[in-house]
């Protein structure tokens, strides 16, 4: 079979969704896997049969795993709070994400491992959202002991599902707003390649801030960084009518760019194939690990790595089987994330520009097109339009907004953006070898940023650009 | 549709096998996880001892303003150390509303 992974990832995929619909027990189902193994195992030179029991065992090994992520051990923080008085308790962990800071308050994941009610300690387990109010300075890795309020999730909507629901997907059952904060004065207990990255994203942002304005600033941020906390809620609307807001996110096409930028500088320094290899890849972890690991960055990277493989080990690469290794690889992490929108949009967008290009281009006869300079611009229009097609009907479910005018859109900005990309990317890099020079990139990342906003402005503005369906 | 070479069938059979293992051992050990041992301690780790703290922590810890902290070091400078935590209301600025709140954060040792 020439894509092996498509037919695991359909089948795993169809086991995760099933579960969600259906409960099942997790022992029955497992028990029933373990006799479809071993059927499947005597059945394996039976074509047809051992086929069928293959698809049922990945099925069942899909909803295994999704039940298996509903359930907590019962050290769980989720099973042991509420016991205490009233929810405020003291829990001991380290912070297990980058904290932000938004309207005054600073945000991060927190990792319990101990937690302290009524004189009673015992050690737990889980992660919990923490909210403080404070100038204290905080790092990813930091030992704390908090002292707050615990409480559930509030069931208000976070794009088409309740907050609850979208915390529950990244394994947050609890949040906390917290009155004191004591650091224990430990060693810093994160992963030491996040330590890296994050050390870099703040680094970055730093060079950012100081040679571009406000605005273009928090667009380069997000572009580059995945940082969004920055962007104008009017540009991100503005953005989101003209079904360009893919570009202020990081996707597979900075993934892209990025390793461009390494494989043609590691080619400068004439590298043989296989160092180029051994360290594109390393760069490339720790820039999905300074985007914050978002599934389209995951998506890109893991099918970088593996186009990256394929061209090292001169074999040649499959898109499909590349995808559904990218997919495999997430939904084994958190099987939750088949329903993040987020690894919706970003799957099927690549599954229909892949699928539906080449058959429009061969359907509409431009495969024997004469007039070179018009290739690209016809390329642009269908690779965008099979993308539109693809997401239509997502886009119009979640953000209850249909944008005809996303075709036209996408071709105009996507240029655009890719040339703000390079320079935010160059202006980071001039900054570091050549601080004089950083000026002009800073000057011309601030133009493009402004060419890209005022762009997009005029095109939701055209009769019929888009039509809001709530 | 589905036709697996013999070396797919190989990997994908060891891969299912691998995968249902990890997720019945991953099962197993969260089904028998207990809670630790659950200590009675009236020592709160979350608690600020007002006779050792310093002006830097309890700016720190952001529990009450900088100008309050200060006031409580300056009292426990001029009349030395708290014998209990009520003394925390001879202080201007603490009344019996933010007492209550402040008490469940320090403790006289």
């Amino acid at each position: 079979m020439k894509q092996p992974l498509s037919f695991f990832t359909l089948a795993f995929c169809l086991g995760i969704f099933a579960a969600s619909k259906i409960h099942v027990s997790f022992l029955a189902t497992y028990f029933l896997s373990i006799v479809i193994l071993v059927l499947a195992s005597f059945l394996f030179d039976k074509k047809p049969f051992f086929h069928g029991w293959l698809f049922c065992l990945v099925f069942l090994a899909g909803a295994l795993s999704f039940e298996n992520s509903k359930i907590l051990p019962a050290c769980h923080i989720a099973h042991q709070a509420y016991v205490g008085s009233g929810g405020y308790c003291t829990v001991r962990g380290i912070i297990d994400s980058e904290p932000s800071v938004k309207r005054g308050r600073k945000s991060y994941i927190f990792a319990v491992s101990q937690i302290q009610f009524d004189g009673l300690k015992s050690a737990c387990c889980g992660k919990i959202l923490v909210f403080f109010k404070g100038e204290k300075n905080l790092l990813y890795g930091d030992e704390l002991i908090l002292n707050g309020k615990l409480y559930r999730p509030f069931s208000g909507k976070y794009g088409s599902q309740s907050y609850g629901d979208y915390l529950r997907g990244q394994g947050i059952f609890l949040l906390m707003n917290a009155r004191l904060a004591l650091s224990t004065n430990s060693k810093n207990k994160g992963f030491p390649l996040k330590r890296l990255a994050l050390w870099l994203k703040s680094e970055m942002e730093k060079i950012i801030s100081r040679r571009v304005s406000g605005v273009a600033a928090g667009i380069l941020d997000a572009m580059i960084l995945g940082e969004k906390k920055n962007i104008p809620p009017l540009v991100n609307n503005s953005m989101v009518k003209s079904g360009t807001v893919h570009i202020l996110v990081v996707s597979g096409f900075n993934v892209g760019i990025v390793a461009f930028i390494i494989i043609l500088f590691l080619r400068l320094m004439r590298l043989s194939r296989r160092s180029r290899f051994y360290i594109t890849v390393p760069c490339l972890v720790i820039y999905c690990l300074i985007t914050g690991v978002a599934p389209p960055v995951v998506r890109a990277t893991v099918m970088s790595i593996v186009f990256l493989s394929a061209y090292m080990f001169k074999r040649e690469p499959d898109i499909y089987n590349s995808c559904s290794l990218a997919a495999l690889f997430i939904l084994l992490i958190n099987p939750r994330q088949l329903f993040n929108i987020s690894f919706q949009l970003s799957f099927v967008s690549v599954l229909s520009i892949v699928y539906l290009y080449p058959r429009i281009r061969a359907i509409l006869g431009f495969d024997s097109l004469k007039i070179k300079y018009l290739r690209p611009i016809i390329d642009g229009c269908l690779v965008s339009f099979s993308a539109w097609l693809g997401t239509m009907g997502f886009i119009a479910y979640y953000f209850k907004v249909f944008s005809p005018v996303t075709v036209l859109a996408n071709v105009i900005i996507v240029p655009v953006a890719t040339f703000v990309t390079l320079c935010g990317f160059s202006l980071v890099f001039i900054s570091l070898v050549c601080p004089p020079l950083a000026g002009l990139f800073a000057t011309t990342s601030e133009s493009a940023v402004a060419v890209l906003i005022n762009l997009n402005s005029l095109l939701i503005k055209l009769p019929g650009a888009y039509f809001q369906l709530s | 549709m589905f036709n697996l070479t013999r070396q797919e069938k190989q990997a994908g059979l060891f891969l299912v096998s691998v995968i249902l293992l990890g997720l019945g051992i991953d099962f197993a050990v969260k089904a028998n996880a207990r809670v630790g041992s659950v200590i009675k301690t009236d020592a709160h780790t979350a608690k600020l001892d007002i006779n050792k703290v310093s002006l830097d922590e309890l700016a720190a810890s952001q529990c009450l303003s900088p100008k309050l902290a200060k006031s409580i070091i300056e009292y426990r400078n001029n009349y030395g150390p708290f014998s209990a935590l009520q003394d925390l209301k001879e202080i201007k600025g603490i009344g019996d509303y933010r007492y209550e709140k402040l008490k469940d954060l320090f403790s006289v040792e």
